[in-house]
């Protein structure tokens, strides 16, 4: 444009300067995409519009005895002692293959029909502590043992007394009893992790940070450490996505199924639901205590689910998933991947194939990937994608399933 | 009036090269979520802002294009995909929730949607450069003729003859300095 005294106007600019321009606009969108979508952590409330009716645990008859209704155990000085009860298992499996004999720890379990209920736990206190050596309590012991909880299903997985018992695998205690293996699976390696819990709030779950939203993650071992975890998985980091239910310690967070959910219930039960099967309202009345939402279902009412689509599914990467057995008994499953040599990793269906060879009656598939990850006493118990060691070379989660003794 | 107008310049040379961003972004976004669909990239509330924010551009950019007069058809074909691709987000923005973002046809909008827009946009870039460079070239002409220059573009003005006006056409656009060169030059040859 010229002005009025005759000067030249500037042309367009030459395509040289307008290239790196439109590359520099492009990269500066996309950074700020990022930022607002990866980067900004958004706190969230839980999800009360719908008014949903929260299940009550007070009157839970399958919750955990109140200070006000157990008696009073007697403690006793613990002494230290080794412990060699537990066996570890390093058993190896085709993917065509069931899993081998010995290594049946965690498929040994009766693969019982979801929904199937457990029996009401009596009112017997368990108070343990979690100790950091392998201890076990030098005052007389009870010899029968105690019958509460998921404990009249499994007498011989707990403690009988307050003695914990701690090895290099395996934790056992009144409350809690789980046993990691590792196996070998489609050229890949799986840890599975055999949990025994008396009462439901055994089984618990976290968020990074303890708090619920969006771009919120934290560090596993420093969350694990501040929760206690006995034996600890990542769930669905729900922290980058707007979808899924999202439901922990009976309270609802979101609520935008999106694809299949998985539930645990109150009385110990676990069931997964397809997309448009799943009602928040009806199943907060049923009880419902957590909900898994990455997905997808791998095993249902004891039919391993096959044929997954997508790139995602078919892809060998390292995976996570829950599966259960009956009330009280539950699988975590850890497989590693992306590191040849070692573990390649396994698809969706391979996945499911192994749940099934463990005998579960349902099983879900959480986060995998760089996700995957399992912690055993605060420290982590797999070798994640890209981890070299250190904690810091993890991948920060947005929550966490885990157990953990209760106290109080 | 005159900033305005510059303002005006400056949206329209601006506007096609975001849109051009917007459509590689919305590719991006499809060609993950392809790959990792767990990350919402076509389906977070970011996204959705994003893609309200990017038809709105498309809008204004058809708008430029038909008051420009500039592909005016190929904007208005354009507009229709973009409709077609922010239905669903409005209706996901409606019942407030993601969901009605999954769908096969959205995914198929989003990749169609960014196609054309790069297309769009590199054909007005392209011919939006090519008319500043003619506007350019023209106004260049235009100021470098002196200011008491009379038209003679016409050669039916009875305007009195000057050394300059007895030139050929083609050489009106020339500068006064060439023209004088060559009337001497046609004098010597005459």
């Amino acid at each position: 444009m010229s002005d009025s005294k005759g000067t030249r106007r500037k042309g367009p600019l030459p395509l040289y300067v307008v290239i790196p321009l439109d590359v520099l606009l492009f990269a500066a969108c996309l950074l700020t995409f990022a930022y607002f979508h990866h980067v900004r952590p958004q706190v969230l409330k839980p999800d009360i519009s719908a008014e949903h009716p929260v299940f009550d645990p007070e009157n839970n008859p399958y919750a955990r005895p109140t200070a006000t209704e157990t008696s009073t155990l007697t403690t006793a000085a613990e002494t230290t002692a080794t412990f060699s009860d537990t066996q570890t298992f390093e058993g190896s499996m085709s993917g065509e293959q069931t899993v081998l004999s010995g290594g049946t720890a965690a498929g040994s379990g009766t693969s019982r029909q979801s929904g199937e209920t457990p029996n009401p736990p009596a009112a017997v206190p368990s108070s343990s502590a979690i100790a950091t050596t392998a201890t076990t309590t030098a005052a007389p012991q009870p010899t029968e043992p105690d019958l509460s909880g998921w404990g009249a299903n499994f007498p011989d997985k707990f403690s009988y007394g307050d003695e914990i018992v701690q090895t290099d695998n395996s934790y056992r205690s009144h409350d809690i009893n789980v046993t990691i293996q590792k196996l070998s699976y489609c050229d890949s390696v799986a840890y599975v992790a055999d949990l025994y819990i008396r009462y439901l709030d055994n089984f618990s779950s976290a968020f990074a940070q303890d708090t619920f939203g969006r771009s919120i993650y934290e560090n596993a071992v420093p969350m694990a450490q501040r929760h206690n975890m006995i034996i600890a998985v990542n769930g669905d980091y729900f922290a980058t996505r707007d979808t899924g239910v999202i439901v922990r310690n009976y309270v609802a967070y979101r609520n935008v199924p999106k694809d299949d959910v998985g539930a645990l219930y109150y009385d110990g039960t676990f069931r997964s639901f397809g997309r448009d099967e799943f009602d928040l309202d009806t199943e907060m009345r049923n009880g419902l205590y957590q909900s898994m939402s990455f997905a997808p279902a791998l095993v249902k009412n004891g039919t391993v689910l096959s044929g997954f689509r997508g790139s995602v599914a078919q892809q060998l990467a390292p995976r996570t998933g829950f599966g259960y057995y009956e009330p009280g008994h539950y699988a975590l499953v850890v497989v590693d991947g992306r590191q040849p040599g070692y573990s390649v990793g396994i698809t969706i269906d391979q996945f499911a194939e192994l749940f099934g060879q463990l005998g579960c009656a349902e099983a879900f598939n959480l986060d995998g990937g760089q996700s995957s990850q399992m912690l055993f006493m605060g420290q982590v118990y797999n070798v994640p994608d890209k981890y070299n060691g250190s904690a810091a070379s993890l991948r920060e989660l947005s929550d966490m399933f885990y157990a953990a003794e209760v106290t109080g | 009036m005159k900033a305005l107008k510059t303002i005006w310049r400056g949206i329209c040379a601006f506007l096609p090269h975001l849109l051009l961003t917007y459509g590689l972004m919305l590719l991006t976004f499809f060609v993950i979520n392809i790959f990792n669909e767990p990350m919402g990239f076509l389906n977070s509330h970011v996204s959705r802002v994003f893609e309200i924010e990017y038809f709105a551009a498309a809008v204004l950019m058809t708008a430029i294009a038909i008051i420009e007069n500039r592909l005016c058809v190929t904007a208005f074909v354009y507009l229709c995909v973009a409709c077609a691709f922010i239905l669903p987000v409005f209706r996901a923005v409606r019942v407030d929730s993601p969901l009605p973002l999954d769908t096969v046809y959205f995914r198929v909008m989003s990749l169609v949607f960014s196609l054309a827009t790069i297309a769009f946009a590199v054909a007005q870039i392209v011919l939006g450069r090519a008319d500043a460079k003619k506007r350019y070239e023209a106004e260049n002409a235009e100021a470098s003729e002196p200011e008491t220059a009379p038209e003679t573009s016409e050669p039916e003005t009875p305007a009195p003859k000057t050394e300059t006006e007895s030139e050929p056409e083609s050489s009106e656009e020339q500068p006064p300095s060439i023209r004088e060169d060559e009337s001497k030059k046609a004098a010597r040859r005459r």
